[in-house]
């Protein structure tokens, strides 16, 4: 055993009883009999996990791939059905916003009894309350009861005493994301401080740009599973790719284009099928070209079909609508097929980028959308880094003499 | 290692101590007479029941084995019964829902559950506490209370211990799982208070019925106790052991339940 060793997990699994009998959970739980219990759900298979000291470890995955589950077991809150969790320190755990927070009590109260839980004293919390009241920044709040506060003052004070417990381990849950800008900067500041001076810390977060400032390492969860244990960056990239697996693109490369499972066909007057991503040059520039077979099936007057491009991170980069354009399809009738082309300037920065496109009837000045197809494609863009960022503005940097 | 366990222990106890104490403030906290409301209920059920049962029913307890000629009153021997009572509803109503109540704790915070039985008892044992000085004052005051009495009615009082708190980890364990619980105790307990020796003496009770009155752990604690606080005498030694080995038994079972059901209390509530 390495002694400089906080945690070790070994194959913890984890398997939620369901509500729905809670008799037969019962039974289950004091007799055993597997048999008549049917709804379980497996939510952890199998983890293997070891935090040393120092460490910074950022957990990701997509929402309900174990996450929660996973801090509840190694903070010791939730018990694993299988496996083995072995602490060898002090670990704080901020799973929730204001766990076992009282409403009637003020905040002073509340920090107390927070420290309380996390395994404080009275006087270890006397010698730390100072420091919490000054970080939360609560002002008269402080001394007032918690029901009077915004969720924001909440979490203000929550992170404010996690961050005081002075645990060997500190694992925070999602608590980050609220808050205005500045607290969020406070407690980022306060965990690269924390950092410095040799905390070890458990994040949990959406938030990939967090775990890739903050986490010394990455671990990815998916379906339950570990999928990924190592460096940050790495994670964050298998992090990203099970998102867009998600969304129903597998392949990474680009260029190669696969029609999303999530079509959603409205009244599907019109749809569009046989989609295809290609490159043209236009004039010396790269263009990406979509091309589409339209296909309606019942007359329609008016037709207008809106695209746009969107980075990974959910941005528009640029939409295109067709019904303020001048070029609008006239009219169609029912069995009839043309071939589309949607066209683009490829003046993007390295990233990944996804195409929606929406067909709408234009009744009047209403449009009435006959099919979405969200993020039906996706492309990569290589390069340089020099530029980062969404648009190549063809940046550059000249000195004179 | 030992030493780790051993200190996590006591800071598990510390924690439960100080949760018991932060629900009695939360209770008391929005109202203007605080903590004086720990000692009003039962003063007032005292008063109420006093007059109802002791002055227009004409109910009393004699001394046993003084022929009939010494009574004790109505007051202090219905205390003791009440104040047993009081306890008893207490710990069994809140313990079946007790995980669901503290849901916050049971799925979000980092001590183990029986913390949370324990500081339920604890906070149980401040209401407990009043009753019995309260009870302990009448009987001084009264001339009732003698050394040997008081000494009885520890070792009384540790059985009862040992029986409330195993009864009330089993309800708690139970009564996560099943909602039924909670609504069939509220009704037993209400049953339970007239099928108990509280307001009228055992010796009021119909010979062939009363032997079926030790199956009653309610009654059985209740004479316990009210032998040795109102007539400073042991209480009969047969019913003593038979209920601390009921008691014994009955912590054995709820422990197998807790240990077995604890994993899965977070899934349900």
């Amino acid at each position: 055993m390495s002694s400089d060793l906080i945690l070790r997990a070994t194959e913890i699994s984890k398997i939620y009883s369901g509500t729905t009998h809670p008799l037969a959970t019962l039974r289950h739980a004091l007799f055993g009999t597997a048999s008549d219990v049917t709804d379980q759900y497996p939510v952890l298979e199998g983890i293997n996990l070891e935090i040393r000291h120092g460490e910074t470890v950022g957990i990701m995955g997509s929402n309900g791939a174990g996450k929660t589950t996973l801090l509840g077991i190694l903070g010791n809150v939730i018990e694993q059905t299988e496996g083995k969790v072995e602490r060898f320190g002090r670990i704080a755990t901020l799973l929730g916003l204001t766990a076992g927070f009282n409403p009637n009590f003020s905040g002073r109260e509340n920090a107390y009894l927070f420290c309380s839980i996390q395994g404080l004293s009275r006087r270890q919390t006397d010698e730390r309350i100072a420091d919490i009241e000054d970080f939360a920044d609560l002002g008269r709040y402080f001394e007032l009861p918690l029901r009077t506060y915004s969720s924001g003052m909440q979490a203000r004070l929550a992170f404010a005493s996690a961050v005081h417990v002075a645990a060997d381990l500190i694992i925070i849950d999602e608590t980050l994301a609220v808050g205005d800008a500045n607290f969020r900067m406070k407690c980022y500041d306060r965990i690269r401080q924390m950092k410095q001076d040799g905390q070890t810390f458990i994040l949990v977060s959406h938030n990939q740009n967090m775990v890739a400032n903050y986490c010394t390492r990455g671990i990815v969860l998916d379906g339950g599973k570990k999928v990924f244990d190592g460096l940050t960056f790495e994670a964050v990239e298998v992090y990203k790719r099970i998102r867009t697996e998600a969304m129903g693109d597998s392949d990474l490369k680009g260029k190669v284009l696969k029609l999303a499972s999530n079509k959603r066909s409205l009244d599907s007057a019109a749809v569009m099928k046989d989609f295809r991503l290609t490159e043209r040059n236009i004039d010396g520039e790269t263009f990406g070209v979509v091309s589409a077979l339209l296909s309606v099936q019942k007359d329609i007057e008016h037709l207008s079909v809106n695209f746009g491009i969107s980075n990974q991170h959910g941005i528009v980069v640029c939409a295109w609508d067709g019904a303020r354009s001048v070029l609008k399809i006239p009219k169609l009738n029912s069995g009839d097929e043309r071939n589309l082309e949607m066209i683009f300037s490829k003046r993007l920065l390295p990233g990944r980028y996804f195409i929606s496109c929406i067909i709408n009837e234009l009744i009047g000045d209403v449009t009435k959308p006959q099919s979405i197809y969200q993020n039906f494609l996706s492309f990569e863009i290589v390069g340089s880094d020099v530029m980062s960022g969404i648009a190549d503005l063809n940046m550059s940097l000249v000195m004179h003499e | 290692m030992l030493k780790i366990i051993n200190s996590q222990f006591r800071e598990n106890l510390r924690l439960a101590w100080d949760l018991a104490h932060r629900d009695l403030s939360a209770k008391y906290r929005r109202s203007a007479l605080g903590w004086l409301w720990l000692i009003l209920p039962p003063v007032c059920l005292l008063a109420i029941y006093s007059l109802v049962f002791g002055r227009i029913f004409g109910i009393e307890w004699k001394i046993p084995h003084h022929g009939d000629t010494e009574s004790v009153g109505f007051a202090l021997p219905f205390f003791v019964g009440l104040s047993i009572y009081l306890t008893l509803s207490d710990v069994v109503n809140s313990s079946t829902v007790l995980f669901a109540s503290k849901r916050t704790y049971v799925v979000k915070s980092p001590f183990p559950l029986w913390v949370i039985w324990l500081a339920n008892l604890l906070r149980a044992a401040v209401h407990a506490g009043v009753s019995l000085l309260l009870v302990l004052t009448l009987a001084l005051f009264q001339q009732r209370l003698t050394i040997v009495g008081f000494g009885w009615m520890v070792i009384g009082l540790l059985c009862c211990c040992a029986f409330v708190s195993s009864l009330s980890l089993l309800l708690a364990a139970l009564g996560a799982f099943i909602g039924d619980i909670s609504e069939a105790t509220r009704l037993l307990l209400r049953v339970l208070f007239y099928a108990t020796p509280i307001t009228y003496p055992l010796i009021m009770v119909p010979l062939p019925y009363r032997e079926w009155m030790w199956f009653n752990p309610l009654a059985t604690m209740v004479e316990l106790l009210r032998d040795p606080i109102v007539f400073g005498q042991m209480p009969p030694l047969q019913v003593l052991v038979i209920f601390f080995f009921s008691s014994l038994l009955l912590f054995g079972v709820a422990l197998w339940v807790f240990r077995r059901v604890k994993g899965v209390i977070s899934d349900v509530v």
